[in-house]
């Protein structure tokens, strides 16, 4: 059994740490409560775009190169894994680089995949893999921004236009609630993956476009893609937050717990000792008489 | 009456209820009342006017859409701000610094493209402002 002194330096000890995860813990939140706020204030802008661009589509017939699928045998596949920088988040991380897995496991046949790593934990992962890494970059979701999105996926766009691309995915932590962020793998390009089936339906749709909408098409479904990108990356920004204010918050609970054990133990192993000399000082002065 | 919505990736701007709006189409600026057509436009970036019960609301938007229907009105702009809130001297200093660097950039023409988008951004921010002050 370990000695006094060690349990009592052992209660020190996960008293410091959870004083460190319980200021995690506040940084945490408040970052969380920053990042949800501005996932709810970007939410109007994407909804109301979506429906802007499955109306339009439902107006005629309107076709544009961005919507295509691939028809070639063997596919190039590029799959972009979003991560965070930082460890210390429960689960996120590893969640995400398990459908990413389960996602190339899938793709092996008939198909090319590179990746794209966005984020220190998603390079980590990429060196293991024996993909082509196509691109690396860190400090991705610290700090969401419209402007990368946008150039990243006018470059993306690109690539799939020259053929060089026929299918984009991306993994990423998904954000659901505080309590659960999911890592899922949504596609990105042909973007008609992303919404659904369009139905052609003149009711439904908008009968005037300035210009018109041959003409309109692209640039539109080219800032659809950029904004979807950019609603993928905010919603991962706010669910690393969440999901380590969840871990945080349970290693501070889990400190508690040591601590009350290791006092237990402690004062278990202090009260024996007293026993143990106080046995000793009567049995010494019986031995006396 | 028109039921509007102005909307940025970064924020829902504005919703009123206005009488008329004006917003910068892609071939000129528009003026859209009760009761139009379905229609769905490119903005450019320019001065939207709302006359709404309470008097006149100005602001400043670069890019995006606008979509009506049913008298719901939805500009999706790329950046929409209030004019009172734009900080008049940071458009006059980042005019200033694209003048600048479209004056010292020699080949690069993605410089270029860049400096003018924001020289042009800098005065439709003056020029709203301007309008708004004009227009109230």
């Amino acid at each position: 059994m370990a000695s006094l002194k060690d349990t009592k330096r052992r209660i020190g000890s996960v008293k410091n740490t959870q004083k460190i995860t319980r200021a995690m813990k506040l940084v945490a939140s408040a970052k969380y409560a920053k990042a949800n706020v501005s996932l709810a204030k970007a939410r109007p802008y994407f909804k109301s775009f979506v429906d802007l661009v499955e109306k339009s589509l439902a107006s005629g017939d309107v076709s544009s190169p961005l919507l295509e699928e691939s028809v070639s045998s063997l596919k190039k596949v590029r799959l972009i894994i979003v991560s965070s920088d930082r460890g210390l988040c429960g689960p996120l991380n590893s969640s995400v680089m398990k459908v990413a897995s389960r996602f190339l496991k899938d793709k092996k046949v008939a198909s090319k995949v590179s990746l794209e790593l966005w984020g220190r934990r998603s390079v980590l992962f990429g060196n293991t893999l024996s993909e082509e890494i196509f691109d690396k970059k860190e400090k991705v979701i610290e700090r969401p921004n419209y402007h990368f999105a946008k150039k990243a996926f006018e470059r993306l766009a690109e690539e799939f236009l020259s053929g060089k691309l026929d299918e984009v995915f991306v993994a990423y932590p998904s954000f659901q609630s505080a309590l659960s962020q999911p890592a899922v793998v949504k596609p990105l390009l042909p973007l008609s993956r992303g919404l659904g089936k369009v139905k052609t339906d003149l009711n439904a749709g908008i009968c005037l476009f300035e210009p018109e909408l041959s003409r309109m098409v692209t640039p539109l479904l080219t800032k659809f893609g950029a904004v979807t990108l950019y609603q993928f990356l905010l919603e991962a920004a706010t669910a690393e937050h969440a999901a380590r204010v969840a871990a945080m918050d349970s290693a501070t609970t889990n400190a508690n717990k040591v601590i009350k054990e290791l006092t237990l133990q402690y004062n278990r192993a202090r009260q024996a000792a007293i026993t143990k000399e106080l046995i000793e000082i009567t049995s010494g002065a019986e031995a006396l008489k | 009456m028109l039921d509007v919505m102005l909307v940025s990736p970064s924020s829902v701007v504005a919703k009123e209820k206005a009488s008329s709006v004006v917003l910068p189409g892609e071939s000129g600026y528009l003026d859209l009342r009760e009761n139009h057509t379905e229609f769905l436009t490119q903005m450019t970036s320019g001065l939207v006017t709302m006359k709404t019960d309470k008097g006149e609301k100005n602001f400043f938007v670069s890019g995006g859409y606008a979509q009506v229907k049913e008298n719901k009105l939805i500009l999706l702009a790329d950046i929409a701000e209030a004019c009172e809130h734009i900080d008049i001297e940071r458009a006059k200093s980042s005019a200033k610094r694209a003048e600048e660097r479209l004056a010292n950039t020699k080949d690069s023409s993605t410089d270029i493209v860049r400096a003018l988008a924001s020289l042009k951004r800098a005065q439709d921010r003056q020029a709203a402002v301007g309008r708004s002050k004009i227009l109230s």
